[in-house]
């Protein structure tokens, strides 16, 4: 929609009772190449086009959101939204700023690469696994392709325009034995395009995954209990992820409800615990050039030393908590309304030996590769999987051992995180909360952690 | 538009179908004595199905007023694919009428609904928040290709509602889910009060002994785990070893006590559809009857590969549970006698693998002692397989119930399933 059209809705709206209104409007196409069995078996293609209006007064909150964009549609939408605020108008009509334009930083854009060179990537991701042991079955990579422009208009003058890439390839390889199947899998994202693929060493990740999947077939179980766990770098930072930063989130904060309500100031780690939310770091996964508020992201410092040192704050939030926006508004598209969410969060490194965390374990878990997790913000109680372990026995790693999970209680394992080493390493995902799924980048160095619930046989 | 695309496909020698989804949907959610947020959507989207120098290509589009670059994409999509397959296109099939127009609701008659449910705070003054979510969706779903137009509608109501007790500065969380095809809120009273109940025991839960228990999980929790592995019938996965039954079509792999059906015919359920995503008409069907998987899914595509008949599964089955026993949850608990009810199931997206069948999952729940409730219990790990649990069932309840379109479960109580705690 144009510059005229948007003032013209956003004015019709602020004719009533209201205080804010925001429109987001949103046209992205999601492309995935999906190789199974040797072949490029299917390309799933998704073309979203719609608008989101939101409309506040005070702390009342309606939102709407069509794709059916013609006037009619939309002068229904917003009548529709706007019917039970009064006529008492209290804000001056608007004339927005000139358009910001901002884009994703790309060196290979999605079209650039053409679809052979696509398929000879994964043509090559399938060779190099199975030719590690005829025990891999099958091999399951796709290539992830999103290039959406949005636009986002707010009577605060906002009015922006971002151009967004993002780029990812994912890989499950499945080994079986014995009527027996294990499986491995990574993946692999930026904001940006194809330059992906020069970031990976692919001949060593396929390997490693391979050689994963087929030592799990002989893995022994997990032990189950409580004890000290040591969790690798990179995707094991999903604890840091689930068992604080959604506590961080205004979304429960606001109501005074989650586990960390309150407690600015407070020590609520131990002091080898700095936490970071950055949505500004170069082309990571969970970067936005600006947030779904048009806002621009920061690198918010959440926990420094063990103390809490601040929250996630998007537009609305801010008002219930008068604190400042941090640039976190995210929603998975115009179909969600914005709320305050992570972006690239990761424990900072520090400086103890992976060798001296294994060393003082007589009996504990190495978790070397962890899955995803969830948490129930308010209780502070989390979960995540483990998807590659090893048994430590009397300060040696010993044997594989099975997957299972690892439960806990923010309060608790904040406190219990006993060494912290400097191999930072980040990984990517999706994370589902009350806006939606959105990629969200984690990162850890190697942790131990004195104590946690495994559960294993 | 659609017939300008199907011309279109037509002149250039393209097969091609067309699923229409139209949503309008109104939520409404509630923060205490609060209307907290209204929402209102109307949308549309097409599911392109198309054929062209054999090869299959699915296209998804918010959009069809450009057929052109559809049609472009389709045959850009086939040059790019390495795999030659078939499919075929919906016919007429005898269906009855269920073109229904959407149903007007009083949503400020809900409103009042939701908030009077703050009136529970003077009996119960620990609770801190009471957070109320209602939404009405209406859909409507039509087949369109050059042959036929098929059409179907439904009206469902969906509630999920949270209370956050609050006591000696300890935050407790307890939440339930509601579907149903007429609003009715002496239902959601119910539920609301059962979980106010179950908030309260779960203030002082603590974690247990590590051991193998016999436990019940209560309905929805197995709905979770059934709805997890939905996919696993999928003859596409099982050929393609992505499912935890690659090798087990016409074998037994669950308990006989266990039949799992999917039931998208009766119009008593949620989840009910007169055709799949490719026009098939659906049908009752047993999935694993006695504990023996019997019955394979096949959308077009996979029926040609394998010499079958689609089975009406196309976009994921539909109202699917387990067929119930006759013993009540409270008799299931008195057969018990000694062991854990488990109420609680999180974390199934990392928790349970659905290629291996491996199940770890963060659990809360009750212990029973002598068949009594002795204590409620949290951080606790279910740690079992699909197929060990499923093996273990002594018996199946009958308290049988939906919740959602996919299906629902009776709760069941199995032996011998380890359950990790602290102690």
């Amino acid at each position: 929609m144009n510059k005229v059209t948007l003032e013209s809705i956003i004015n019709k709206i602020l004719s009533k009772e209201v205080d804010f209104c925001e429109t987001f409007e949103e046209e992205s196409i999601t492309k995935v190449y999906k190789l199974l069995n040797g072949k490029l078996d299917k390309i799933n293609y998704n073309y979203l086009k719609g608008i989101g209006i939101r409309i506040a007064n005070n702390n009342d909150i309606v939102y709407g959101y069509s794709n059916k964009l013609d006037n009619n549609s939309i002068n229904n939408l917003v009548d529709n939204l706007t019917k039970n605020f009064s006529d008492n108008k209290k804000m001056s009509n608007i004339a927005l700023n000139d358009l910001k334009v901002y884009k994703t930083k790309v060196k290979t854009t999605h079209d650039e690469l053409s679809d052979d060179k696509k398929k000879e990537y994964l043509y090559k991701i399938d060779k190099i696994a199975r030719s590690y042991s005829d025990k891999i079955v099958q091999v399951d990579a796709s290539f992830y392709e999103y290039d959406g422009k949005v636009t986002i208009a707010n009577n605060s003058l906002n009015y922006v325009e971002d151009n967004r890439v993002l780029t990812r390839l994912i890989i499950n390889v499945v080994a079986e034995s014995n009527d027996k199947q294990t499986n491995s899998m990574k993946t692999f994202g930026l904001s940006g395009g194809y330059e992906l693929v020069d970031t990976i060493d692919i001949e060593k990740e396929v390997t490693l995954l391979a050689e994963s999947a087929v030592k799990k077939l002989s893995a022994k179980p997990c032990p189950s209990g409580e004890m000290p766990v040591i969790i690798g770098p990179g995707f094991g930072a999903v604890i840091f992820h689930e068992a604080c930063g959604h506590s961080m989130e205004a979304t429960t904060v606001a109501l005074g409800t989650s586990v960390l309500s309150g407690k600015l100031g407070e020590k609520v780690a131990s002091d080898k615990v700095t936490i970071i939310d950055d949505g500004t770091l170069n082309n990571y996964w969970g970067t936005t050039n600006v947030d779904d508020e048009g806002n621009q992201p920061q690198k918010n410092i959440l926990i420094e030393n063990g103390i809490l040192k601040g929250y996630l704050i998007d537009e609305l939030n801010n008002r219930k908590m008068n604190m400042n926006i941090t640039g976190s508004g995210r929603r998975e598209n115009y179909k969600y309304a914005p709320t305050s969410r992570m972006n690239n969060t990761y424990l900072a490194p520090s400086t103890d030996k992976i060798e001296d965390m294994i060393k003082s374990i007589d009996y504990g878990i190495y978790a070397t590769n962890m899955g995803g997790g969830s948490v129930d913000p308010v209780t502070g109680d989390f979960n995540f999987s483990v998807n590659e372990a090893y048994l430590i026995e009397n300060g040696k790693v010993t044997d594989m051992v099975l997957g299972g999970s690892l439960i806990g209680n923010t309060i608790d394992i904040l406190k219990n995180v006993e060494m912290v080493s400097d191999d930072l390493r980040f990984d990517t995902g999706f994370c589902g909360s009350k806006s939606g799924n959105v990629p969200v980048t984690i990162g850890e160095p190697t942790i131990k952690v004195s104590k946690i619930l495994v559960g294993g046989n | 538009m659609i017939d300008e695309l199907l011309k279109l496909a037509n002149s250039k020698n393209i097969k091609i179908e067309v699923f229409v989804d139209e949503d309008i949907t109104t939520s409404i959610e509630t923060m205490n004595d609060k209307l907290e947020k209204y929402e209102s959507s109307s949308t549309n989207s097409y599911r392109i199905k198309a054929l062209y120098n054999n090869k299959i290509v699915t296209i998804n589009t918010e959009d069809i007023s450009n057929p052109e670059t559809i049609i472009n994409n389709i045959i850009d999509f086939t040059n790019a694919l390495d795999k030659e397959e078939d499919t075929t296109f919906a016919r007429n099939i005898d269906i009855r009428n269920n073109a229904k127009e959407k149903e007007d609701k009083d949503y400020k008659k809900i409103i009042n609904d939701l908030i009077s449910l703050n009136k529970y705070k003077e009996k119960y003054p620990n609770i801190e928040n009471i957070n109320m979510y209602y939404t009405d969706k209406y859909n409507k779903i039509s087949i369109v290709n050059k042959d036929v137009e098929l059409i179907d509608t439904s009206n469902i109501n969906y509630i999920y509602g949270e209370i956050v007790w609050k006591e000696e500065g300890i935050n407790q969380t307890g939440w339930f889910n509601l579907i149903s095809l007429k609003y009715d809120f002496s239902k959601i009273e119910e539920k609301f009060i059962e979980t106010i109940k179950d908030v309260e025991a779960k203030i002082k839960a603590v974690s247990c002994k590590t051991n193998k228990y016999n436990v019940i999980i209560k309905n929805e929790q197995v709905f979770k785990i059934l709805n997890r592995y939905k996919d696993m019938y999928d003859a596409e996965q099982i050929r393609n070893n992505l499912s935890p039954l690659t090798k087990d079509y016409n074998k037994k792999i669950f308990s006989d006590k266990i039949t799992i059906v999917e039931d998208p015919t009766n119009n008593n359920l949620v989840g009910t559809r007169l055709f799949d995503m490719e026009g098939n008409a659906t049908y009752y069907k047993e999935l694993v009857k006695d504990g023996k998987f019997i019955t394979k899914l096949y959308d077009n595509k996979n029926a040609i590969i394998e010499g079958k008949k689609p089975t009406g599964t196309s976009g994921g089955v539909r109202n699917m549970y387990i067929v119930p026993g006759s013993d009540s949850y409270e008799d299931l608990i008195k057969k018990m006698n000694n062991g854990i009810i488990i109420d609680s199931l999180e974390g199934l997206h990392a928790g349970a693998n659905v290629i291996t069948g491996e199940l770890s999952l963060q659990a809360t729940g009750y212990e029973v002692i002598n068949g009594k409730i002795s204590k409620s219990l949290k951080l606790i790990i279910m740690q079992t397989a699909l197929k060990e649990l499923f093996n273990n069932v002594i018996c199946v309840g009958n308290d049988l119930e939906m919740f959602s379109v996919t299906g629902g479960s009776p709760s069941i109580l199995f032996d011998n399933i380890t359950i990790v705690g602290k102690e």
